[in-house]
């Protein structure tokens, strides 16, 4: 049986490093989710707005935040922002920014997606009842809408979770970035570190996205 | 008279716990039209769909000229070739024209050649008044149209008998009059038909024999005669009441109401 | 150097596209038929796949598994990579593809005397692939965008290419500008092309 590199793991504090560095890459997601889901709805909602020049800036952003890499997103705002506007962002800092930026975007389609999905007949049934326009959107339109978003909200946590892998490439310590470490300090001791380590980091991003996309099933299930 | 087209015999049928079909015992004749009647949930479209295997059955026998149709029978297809089956959704396929949805089982299947096949299909169109539609795509047909279409093609494979599940049951009045019509120039030409219908009217006209199924047991199998003018049982009776409506505004009532009785 | 930069970009994403549609075709079917054994392996694969990063997927495969005996190339250890995750996602839009067709579709084709091949042939799959096809460009898209992670790997591609001009050469505003126009040049056609596809398709509606 060769050596699988997984002794590593239990020397000295070599785990809890790599705990810590996915925390730092759930913190980057937790926070960019707590900004960017907010603001996304607010931009969701102004998306459904009939004025044209709105709708066209927005539009504009959000297909251009979705259609680019992330890591071309990061690379823009860490790089490009030093020439820019002459910042010294740290990594993560940069990261926040860009996971913002997205997640805005995203969530915004997200919510329009949502608003728009709701039939025509709901409103008019509803006011045929004699509803006022906020009774309509309290009782039965807002419900609908967080039903249609949840699952997808989720989803897009799992997907930020994911990406904050990549801001190892903008210098930020985080899980993958430690497991490099990790494998050069004991390159003469364990050989095959390589391989129990990255396996390990698999088993970790794992552990943190497989029960929350389990989540958004059974929502989904739920509220079927 | 010869040996009975079809034969079902003891046939019991079970949803997990719940028995939907009940010892049932039937004989179809060539020639003859059978309509099954009953309430909701009674088990008639069920019945239908056994005897193209498209319900495995967990007892008895059915027999199509002799041979047994078996979910697990290696000649199923061959079998189900000779039954033809109409559904109450039409179920056409979509992503073909009304002239590719007729074409394909008889090419594919019955290997005929394109030509013949093709002919074959204008003719029966332009007898139930499609003729002009072969190019289209079921999307731009109305439902009456499509249902048509959907007969067509179930006659297209020269089947030995035709089971229609409801097949009007979700088409506008005149809709189901140009349907309704088709099936009957369809009875009159003498195929063997099994129908499940609620229209009680058509019933009468078209049938040979009428049996009532009710929680999965034939109650009667009569003539449209007998069922409609001296059914045998409590439950028929009351099941033919449902279709016959009393005035509640009558003359008299109105009259009372005003105070001029 | 940016062109042949993105050449391989492209080259190496596609390759990866197509091997992960066929995969995802595998998958797909051997769920929609439900095969024993093999169910099992194909979920645990795809809840797998689509719960990590590429990037620890790439970092896995060419780092690791050498250490194990299994040595690949940046370039096919970028397309397993892709293939790897990529088919995970087009197993889904191919099984909810096949599953949106009502089995009553199934039923019709054969109450007309069609065998279980003839039915999927001619009538489920057609369908099916139609209506898989927003969820297909839309994986495709994605995959593509993934192949910005290759530069991890050292693979030359447009990021290492970006990342080495700015570090080497201090050309910021050039090498960031370049990259983004690449990259537009790349996704932006496929994404037209999945819009209009998906317009398309809605037209043509499918009313039974």
């Amino acid at each position: 049986m060769p050596d699988l590199g997984l002794e590593v793991l239990f020397k000295g504090k070599n785990m809890v490093r790599l705990l810590g560095g996915l925390w730092v890459a759930l913190k980057i997601s937790l926070l960019a989710v707590a900004i960017s889901f907010p603001l996304g709805i607010l931009l969701g909602a102004l998306m459904t707005s009939k004025n044209p020049v709105v709708k066209g800036i927005l539009r504009v952003y959000l297909e251009f935040v979705r259609i680019m890499p992330q890591l071309v997103l990061l690379f823009l705002i860490y790089f490009g922002s030093t020439k820019a506007f002459g910042w010294d962002l740290s990594g993560e800092t940069a990261a926040v920014i860009v996971f913002v930026l997205w997640g805005t975007a995203e969530m915004s389609d997200l919510v329009r997606g949502a608003l728009i999905s709701i039939p025509i007949h709901q409103y008019e049934s509803s006011e045929a009842l004699g509803l006022s326009r906020a009774q309509t959107y309290l009782y039965i339109i807002i419900p609908q809408t967080v039903r249609r978003l949840v699952p997808l909200s989720i989803n897009l946590i799992t997907r930020m979770i994911k990406t904050t892998s990549l801001v190892l490439m903008i210098g930020v310590v985080e899980v993958l970035k430690v497991a490099q470490q990790i494998i050069e300090a004991n390159r003469m001791a364990s050989p095959n570190a390589a391989f129990g380590i990255y396996l390990t980091v698999f088993v970790l991003y794992f552990i943190a996205c497989f029960p929350i996309s389990m989540l958004s099933k059974h929502l989904e299930r739920k509220w079927r | 008279m010869g040996e009975p087209l079809l034969t079902i015999k003891n046939v019991t049928k079970c949803f997990g716990e719940t028995m939907v079909l009940e010892d049932i015992e039937l004989e179809v004749r060539q020639g003859e039209v059978i309509v099954l009647v009953g309430p909701s949930g009674c088990g008639k479209s069920t019945l239908l769909r056994c005897i193209n295997a498209l319900e495995p059955i967990q007892g008895g026998e059915i027999c199509l000229e002799g041979e047994a149709v078996d979910a697990k029978g290696k000649n199923l297809a061959a079998l189900r070739q000779k039954i033809g089956m109409v559904f109450q959704s039409y179920e056409l396929f979509p992503h073909l024209t009304v002239l590719e949805n007729i074409l394909l089982a008889p090419l594919k299947v019955q290997k005929r050649k394109k030509e013949e096949v093709r002919q074959e299909a204008m003719a029966l169109l332009d007898r139930v008044g499609l003729s002009g539609k072969e190019n289209s795509y079921p999307r731009q047909l109305s439902g009456g149209q499509k249902q048509r279409v959907a007969i067509v093609r179930a006659l297209s494979m020269h089947p030995e008998i035709l089971l229609f599940d409801e097949v009007t049951a979700a088409l506008d009045p005149e809709m189901v009059r140009e349907v309704l019509d088709v099936m009957l120039s369809l009875a009159a030409q003498g195929r063997t038909m099994i129908i499940v219908t609620h229209e009680m009217q058509f019933a009468r006209a078209v049938a040979d024999r009428i049996l009532f199924l009710e929680k999965g047991k034939i109650l009667e199998d009569t003539t449209p005669e007998e069922f409609f003018e001296r059914p045998k049982t409590e439950r028929v009776k009351q099941f033919l009441n449902m279709f016959a409506f009393h005035a509640v505004k009558s003359p008299k009532a109105a009259k009372e109401a005003s105070g001029e009785i | 150097m940016y062109e042949k930069a993105a050449w391989l970009t492209v080259r190496i994403g596609l390759i990866g596209i197509f091997l992960s549609i066929i995969l995802g075709f595998f998958c797909a079917a051997i769920l929609y038929y439900k095969v024993p054994v093999l169910k099992r392996i194909v979920t645990a694969y795809i809840e797998l796949s689509r719960n990590t990063p590429l990037l620890v997927q790439l970092f896995f495969i060419y780092y690791g598994l050498p250490k194990v005996g299994i040595k690949t190339d940046a370039a096919t250890c970028g397309m397993i990579g892709l293939a790897f995750l990529g088919g995970s996602y087009m197993a889904e839009a191919f099984r909810s593809g096949l599953e949106a067709i009502d089995s009553i579709q199934t039923e019709s084709a054969l109450s007309l005397g069609m065998s279980k091949y003839q039915v999927m042939r001619y009538v489920v799959l057609p369908q099916a692939i139609s209506i898989s096809i927003p969820a297909f460009m839309a994986n495709v898209i994605f995959l593509m965008k993934e192949t910005s992670v290759f530069s991890a790997i050292s693979l030359m591609d447009l990021m290492f290419t970006a990342k080495d001009l700015i570090g080497l050469y201090y050309k910021t505003t050039e090498s960031l500008f370049l990259l983004v126009i690449f990259y537009l040049l790349i996704l932006l056609p496929i994404s037209i092309l999945g819009s209009l596809l998906e317009r398309r398709l809605r037209h043509a509606g499918f009313g039974s």
